[in-house]
């Protein structure tokens, strides 16, 4: 049989669970929109009873321990999920920003393109006009500009993206140093035995801004530390040590290595923010310049070549048009007309010493002297736009510039849609990890209402027994 | 069951208001730009053919532009051919009264200077002009082809050349559009020859060369209609040639507009679709934020 001082600590007990429990509760609700918050509950148990020979009489409640809810399984998807994410995400926002270099309007290359042979077009009509030359120069100078535009804007995003590498690197040296802090932090405190949820609701959280940026895998070993590697097993934190990443400025062109320690993992990050950087900068953006610099040279070579076929108002056979590309530099950027032609558009070889190259060849074909009015050479150059010089000599110029804004549409088009099925994907994961360790209000609601009510009861309860005692210490008064 | 977490629902929700917002944007981006292809991603097949048919478009419009100064000059051409032909004309009269057998020296001596007029007529309308060039100089176009040399010789010679000018009517037509100088006068027999001859045999009175000179001057007449057709010819094709052009822009512009513009009732109804669904959403959202067990809690 218990004693009322037995009962007084039953209800004592009590009292401070039910208030473990309120308090539990308000962390909850204080913490519903904390990013990456595990709601915590109190495990209560029955403390162990007294025996006695009319059998077990109870002592009341214990605190075993509070505890997060969550489920590690469900948290390897959303870090998945994050990553996959972050990649389509880093990919669209970089094409997007491509694609407006290619979009069609009035000034776009494509235009300028077309305008240029039909310059040489309208010069046919009067190979002798002083305007009609002008005219030819200057659709030849905005032609050259317009490619310089776009392989500029190219290199410019391209440099951009090498930058945010650089800067992303540096973010995971910073998160992978605050992880491996509080490895040593949990283990410190969990050496009593007790769970440091808080910190691992921070850990966890760092690991998920982890996965925005590079694709990790990270298991959890028995003294409670993490261990992280990056790019497909490259050791990044190991309990306390961190093994930084290093972006390292590689020629020829200075785009920046992610290494790790002497691997060089640049290709072997597979998702995060990282991933879709340097695909962009190194496969999509790098395949655009290259069709656009073969454009470039192709309509470099054949004006130049047929060029070459004509004589100019001075009766000298015609030179370069077009300043031919040097090796190793981008066609496209250093796209620029002869300053020879450019100062005098007299120079412009508009007539021809041959026949007529076209066919059907009209007759009679007495052939051309390369006199002013001869237009020949003219019209054999505005006629390139229309022959298919362009891919190997499978499309034309402008078939060839509009295949390449084909391909940045559906390259756009396709991340704009992984974006959103990513999205939706990883919504749905971390509604599936909510519905396991958010925080419900109404739930938590009611959680205040049962330790409340279990409060009150207690408190009722000792103050019965406080009345019983006092009681009985009043009928001992008498009595003496 | 699951849980219901305020977070979930608030993802939820922005999910499906972002998705909402982004219809009602690209919508409205259709209205007020009359596109339904902005940017390359919104459709890439019909932004590609419409980057081709701008390209064809443009090119066409070029060679509409290049027909319409090759009309000109074929009826430049035909005008001075006609010119020709009645001066010609005028110098067969001539020649015939020469050869009436009642001429005096009198009357000899004023149809010599009539030969002449027409031999002067001829060499205006020889070195005719269009747009600042010769048009019967072949590509010698920056110089008059036909000049008296040495000057008061009444010897015309021939400073052009007998090359074609060529214009390119559309992607696989190209046609000769010019009369050379050679064909027409140079071509034995000579024009200038003949009509020299036929002045001076008027004032010698010397009737077989008379009468020849006739017959040659039939001869070059006959040549000069067949030029002439010619450039008619030439000229129905580039009517032809250019309504064809025409047509072809017509369609190639209704295939873009077909392709990338917006359907205008179709995009307003889809904004108001959209605009429906986000203030449908937004309400319903700000009334399911109100119930809590808390609020009915004491």
């Amino acid at each position: 049989m218990g004693t009322l001082f037995g009962s007084l600590e039953v209800g004592r007990n009590s009292l401070l669970a039910q208030q473990l429990g309120l308090d539990v509760t308000g962390n909850n609700i204080a913490n519903v929109n904390t990013p990456g918050y595990s709601r915590q509950s109190v495990e209560m148990e029955t403390s162990p009873p007294i025996i006695t020979s009319i059998g077990e009489i109870g002592t009341g409640v214990d605190v075993r321990t509070v505890s997060s809810v969550r489920d590690r399984f469900i948290e390897l998807r959303v870090t998945q999920g994050t990553q996959d994410q972050s990649r389509e995400q880093a990919l669209s926002d970089v094409l997007q920003e491509v694609q407006s270099v290619f979009n069609a309007n009035d000034a776009s290359l494509q235009q300028n393109i077309s305008q240029f042979y039909n310059s040489f077009s309208t010069l046919a009509t009067d190979p002798q006009s002083v305007s009609f030359r002008n005219s030819v120069i200057t659709q030849a100078t905005n032609l050259a500009s317009s490619f310089q535009s776009s392989a500029q804007q190219l290199v410019d995003i391209r440099q951009n993206l090498n930058q945010q590498v650089s800067s992303v690197v540096d973010q995971v040296n910073s998160l992978a140093s605050s992880i491996s802090s509080l490895n040593l932090s949990i283990v410190s405190a969990e050496a009593g035995g007790a769970s440091a949820n808080g910190l691992r609701d921070q850990r966890g959280e760092l690991i998920n801004k982890l996965s925005k940026l590079v694709d990790v895998s990270y298991y959890e070993a028995q003294d409670g530390t993490v261990s992280i590697s990056a790019a497909g097993g490259q050791s990044l934190v190991t309990a306390g040590f961190v093994q930084p990443l290093r972006a390292v400025s590689t020629p020829p062109d200075g785009m920046v290595h992610v290494m790790s320690g002497l691997t060089d993992i640049t290709n072997r990050v597979e998702s995060g923010k990282l991933a879709g950087l340097v695909e962009a900068r190194d496969q999509l953006i790098p395949a655009y310049q290259t069709d656009l610099d073969n454009l470039a040279t192709d309509i470099i070579t054949s004006v130049n070549t047929q060029h070459h076929l004509g004589i100019d108002l001075y009766g000298n056979t015609g030179q370069d048009f077009f300043n031919p590309a040097a090796g190793g530099t981008s066609a496209a950027l250093t796209f620029s007309l002869n300053p020879a032609i450019a100062a005098d558009g007299q120079k412009i070889a508009a007539s021809q010493t041959d026949p007529l190259p076209t066919s059907p060849a009209p007759t009679p074909n007495p052939g051309h002297s390369g006199a002013p009015g001869d237009n020949s050479n003219a019209l054999a150059l505005a006629n390139l736009a229309s022959q298919k010089l362009a891919s190997g000599g499978s499309l034309t110029y402008s078939q060839a510039y509009a295949a390449l804004q084909f391909k940045v549409g559906t390259d756009t088009q396709g991340a704009l849609q992984s974006v959103d099925t990513q999205t939706a994907l990883l919504n749905q994961v971390k509604n599936l990890r909510d519905s396991v360790s958010g925080v419900s209000l109404d739930e938590e609601a009611i959680n205040l209402i049962r330790f409340q009510k279990a409060y009150q009861a207690s408190a009722r309860f000792i103050s019965v027994i406080d009345q019983v005692t006092s009681d009985m210490i009043s009928i001992l008064g008498t009595t003496a | 069951m699951t849980r219901i977490t305020p977070t979930m629902q608030d993802r939820n929700f922005l999910e499906n208001i972002t998705r909402a917002k982004s219809r009602m944007d690209q919508a409205q981006q259709e209205i007020s730009s009359g596109k339904k292809v902005n940017n390359l991603s919104d459709d890439p097949f019909a932004a590609m053919r419409s980057s081709e048919i701008q390209a064809s478009t443009s090119v066409n419009d070029q060679f509409l532009s290049a027909n319409d100064q090759v009309k000109s000059r074929m009826d430049i051409t035909d005008t001075a051919l006609q010119s020709m032909i009645s001066n010609l004309d005028n110098a067969k009269v001539l020649a015939a009264q020469a050869l009436s057998g009642t001429t005096t020296s009198e009357t000899r001596s004023a149809l010599a200077e009539g030969a002449d007029g027409t031999i002067k007529q001829a060499l205006s309308d020889v070195n005719m002009q269009f747009n600042g060039s010769y048009l019967f100089a072949g590509t010698k176009t920056n110089a008059a082809p036909f000049v008296e040399s040495p000057a008061g010789s009444g010897n015309i010679t021939y400073n052009g050349n007998d090359e074609a000018i060529y214009a390119r009517l559309d992607s696989s037509t190209v046609l000769q559009t010019n009369v050379t100088g050679q064909d027409l006068a140079q071509a034995a027999p000579s024009m200038f020859t003949t009509l020299a001859d036929l002045k001076t045999a008027i004032q010698n009175n010397d009737t077989d060369t008379i009468a020849a000179r006739l017959k040659d001057l039939e001869s070059i007449s006959e040549r000069l209609n067949t030029l002439d057709a010619f450039v008619g010819n030439t000229t129905n094709l580039v009517d032809q040639i250019h309504s064809r052009l025409s047509d072809q822009n017509l369609a190639l512009k209704a295939e873009d507009s077909r392709l990338t513009d917006a359907n205008m009732v179709e995009s307003i109804s889809n904004f108001n679709l959209a605009q429906q669904g986000v203030t449908a959403a937004l309400s319903a959202k700000a009334k399911v934020q109100q119930i809590s067990l808390f609020d009915f809690l004491g």
